[in-house]
């Protein structure tokens, strides 16, 4: 048996994207019954983390957008997916003390005997993917961001989070380019003095070949996409922290075979030992439809229940 | 092969928005399906008629009996059934498939379409109908072992079938939809080998749309002359300045034209000369500039098609008919600065 979570952003329902479009009276209400319905189906599959569906999060920057200093700009694609996101444009110094994320989480709605993880982008791809029509240069942006952040990881902190995760699908993507030098000093500064566990996120893309920097990162895990990595390439590194492994494909419907992929995982683990271990999905489920999320959650569970990992 | 030999002929690129009155008797379960089919024709002869009048040279039905350029063509290919919905941006989402099953083609789907334009216009047609690539990238695939394999059964057993059918029944000029192409840069060769499958003895001029490349064509430019498509369809104005002149500072966005030339490509260029993202109306010495820009580096103007960057279903019908008065206006307005 191994720890399970699925974070990041769930697919609105069929009833839930027809109450926006004609922006029904009840529409908060509404966005929290259908959060509760996706908690419930979190616990009904037995993960170890349950987390807030953000089923009102239009992409993973939107929230950011109410911070002073920051406006909406134009829609981007978001890497290679047909869901584009709406650019932030950062026109001041990113100083807001309003807890962005904690106050865009229904953590009332988390069962209170259940660990609660949360997810919120790393620094490089907040920079990445937003403009920046303030700082001088990109790494004082960069570190702008991992300050800001910092803060936000305080707040869910005391909000008794166990973990949070950092998307940084952006790292991953352009795994090539990257200067790990400078993202482990921006992803280090959100996790220095936090006894809350940060994990990276790494997804939509190959991380093997940086694979041995990533673990010099001073946080306690990295969390990799397996449909986009080969485990084989993976399996020789000893991993002295924790590992998430993404193995059910939050893009694509196939259902994953449990005793199959939990004897891959069994065997990878073994290998790596790493000092805790998680899956999760490869992605936020938003990129499926809401049936197949829901039926992706149950088949996590189930590969969960069969990895063997001391 | 069925070019026009006038100087920037002018055309649309695909959909327009559906009027209001269409969208509200079409989804009225009192009103019946032979009902539904007169007003979907009136509308389609709404469109050309005023296609027509706006003075294009190419043109369609604005793809009004479409429901959308994904949706409606995999309602009538074998192998799909609809997962639900997935979203676009914030609250808009679309109907997405799973390929379950390998892919065959059932029957011409734009059969009834084709002819009804055929029969109400005398103008050149071009008929749109959605790429491989594109359908198999915005498909989940649970059947195929490979993206290629599925996107070359596309290609094979379905969209030249479509495109055969469609060339039996009169069409001359095909514009195969491909907005998905320069999604995956490293993904090229299987969108050009698609194409090439689909255009494979296929007696038709044939027109590749491709939009919202993120690295301004660059991954597609050196396939460009390789591929079995003799006017490619992009968006550019989009990336471009709106100043007047004709330098390469000014005209920043067209910058793929070159590399498109050094490649080796000398076919057709649909210049994309309007933005379908904002209703503001570029002026037609704006459109005017662009042409002759493209001009200046393409040396060929019977080989610059007009065009706005993409279909223009996401303007209101009047911002859409102006900026293709717009279109028209800077295209006559450059081939008089030629003269």
């Amino acid at each position: 048996m191994i720890k399970t979570h699925a974070l990041g952003i769930y697919p609105r329902s069929t009833g839930l994207i027809e109450a926006t479009r004609k922006n029904d009276k009840k529409l908060s209400q509404l966005f929290q019954m259908e959060k509760k319905k996706l908690i419930r189906e979190q616990q009904k599959s037995k993960l170890s983390y349950v987390c807030d569906p953000l089923l009102d999060w239009d992409d993973m920057f939107r929230p950011f957008s109410n911070m002073k200093n920051v406006s909406l700009g134009a829609l981007n694609r978001f890497f290679e997916t047909n869901t584009f996101y709406r650019k932030l444009v950062i026109n001041g110094e990113l100083d807001d003390s309003s807890r962005i994320v904690k106050s865009h989480l229904a953590l009332s709605l988390l069962p209170k005997n259940k660990e609660i993880a949360v997810s919120m982008p790393d620094p490089y791809t907040f920079a990445d993917l937003n403009e920046n029509n303030y700082y001088k240069n990109h790494t004082e942006y960069l570190f702008a961001i991992a300050e800001m952040l910092k803060r936000e990881a305080k707040a869910l902190a005391g909000a008794k989070v166990g973990l949070i995760q950092l998307h940084a699908p952006s790292i991953a993507y352009n795994a090539d380019k990257v200067d790990i030098g400078v993202i482990k000093d921006a992803v280090e500064r959100i996790k220095n003095g936090l006894k809350t566990k940060v994990y990276l996120h790494l997804y939509f893309g190959d991380i093997s070949r940086i694979f041995s920097k990533l673990l010099d990162i001073k946080i306690d895990g990295l969390s990799i996409d397996l449909s986009c990595n080969n485990l084989n390439s993976l399996v020789d590194y000893k991993v002295d922290k924790g590992l998430c492994l993404g193995i059910v494909n939050a893009m694509n419907t196939k259902m994953e075979d449990v005793k199959a992929t939990a004897k891959i995982l069994s065997n990878a683990l073994d290998k790596m030992s790493p000092r805790e271990a998680y899956i999760s999905t490869t992605c936020d489920l938003q990129f499926l439809p809401y049936e197949f999320a829901v039926k992706k959650l149950s088949r996590l569970g189930a590969i969960g229940r069969n990895v063997q990992f001391d | 092969m069925y070019s026009l030999t006038k100087t920037f002929p002018t055309q649309e690129v695909g959909s327009l928005k559906k009027p209001e009155w269409l969208l509200e008797l079409v989804r009225n379960k009192q009103i019946s399906d032979s009902d539904k089919s007169k007003a979907r024709n009136d509308a389609a002869y709404l469109n050309i008629k005023t296609l027509e009048d706006i003075g294009l040279d190419v043109l369609y039905d604005g793809e009004v009996r479409r429901v959308e350029m994904y949706e409606y063509p995999v309602r009538y290919i074998n192998g799909f059934e609809f997962a639900g919905l997935v979203r676009s941006w914030d609250n808009k989402y679309y109907k997405k498939a799973r390929c379950v099953d390998k892919v065959a083609y059932k029957t011409n789907f734009h059969s009834d379409e084709f002819e009804f334009v055929k029969e109400s216009s005398d103008r050149m047609l071009k008929v749109p109908v959605t790429g491989p690539y594109t359908i198999a990238d915005w498909s989940y695939n649970e059947y195929y072992d490979s993206k290629e394999e599925f996107v070359y059964d596309l290609a094979r057993n379905v969209v030249r079938p479509l495109m055969m059918d469609l060339i039996k029944q009169g069409a001359q000029v095909i514009q195969i939809d491909e907005p998905a192409a320069t999604t995956h840069p490293s993904e090229m060769k299987i969108f050009a080998e698609a194409i090439n499958e689909c255009a494979n003895g296929v007696d038709a001029k044939i027109a590749v749309h491709a939009c919202y490349s993120g690295n301004d064509y660059q991954a597609l430019a050196p396939y460009a002359a390789e591929m079995k498509a003799d006017q490619f369809v992009l968006e550019f104005a989009n990336r471009d300045t709106w100043k007047l002149g004709i330098t390469d500072e000014v005209r920043n966005g067209y910058s793929a034209l070159k590399s498109l030339k050094e490649h080796g490509f000398n076919g057709e260029i649909g210049l994309g000369v309007v933005d379908v993202h904002v209703d503001e109306m570029e002026p037609p010495e704006l459109v005017r500039d662009r042409l002759l820009y493209a001009e200046k580096i393409l040396e060929e103007p019977t080989k610059i098609y007009v065009n706005p960057d993409c279909g223009l279903r996401t303007r209101t019908r009047n911002v859409a008919f102006e900026k293709l008065r717009r279109v028209v206006q800077g295209a006559e307005m450059a081939r008089n600065a030629l003269k």
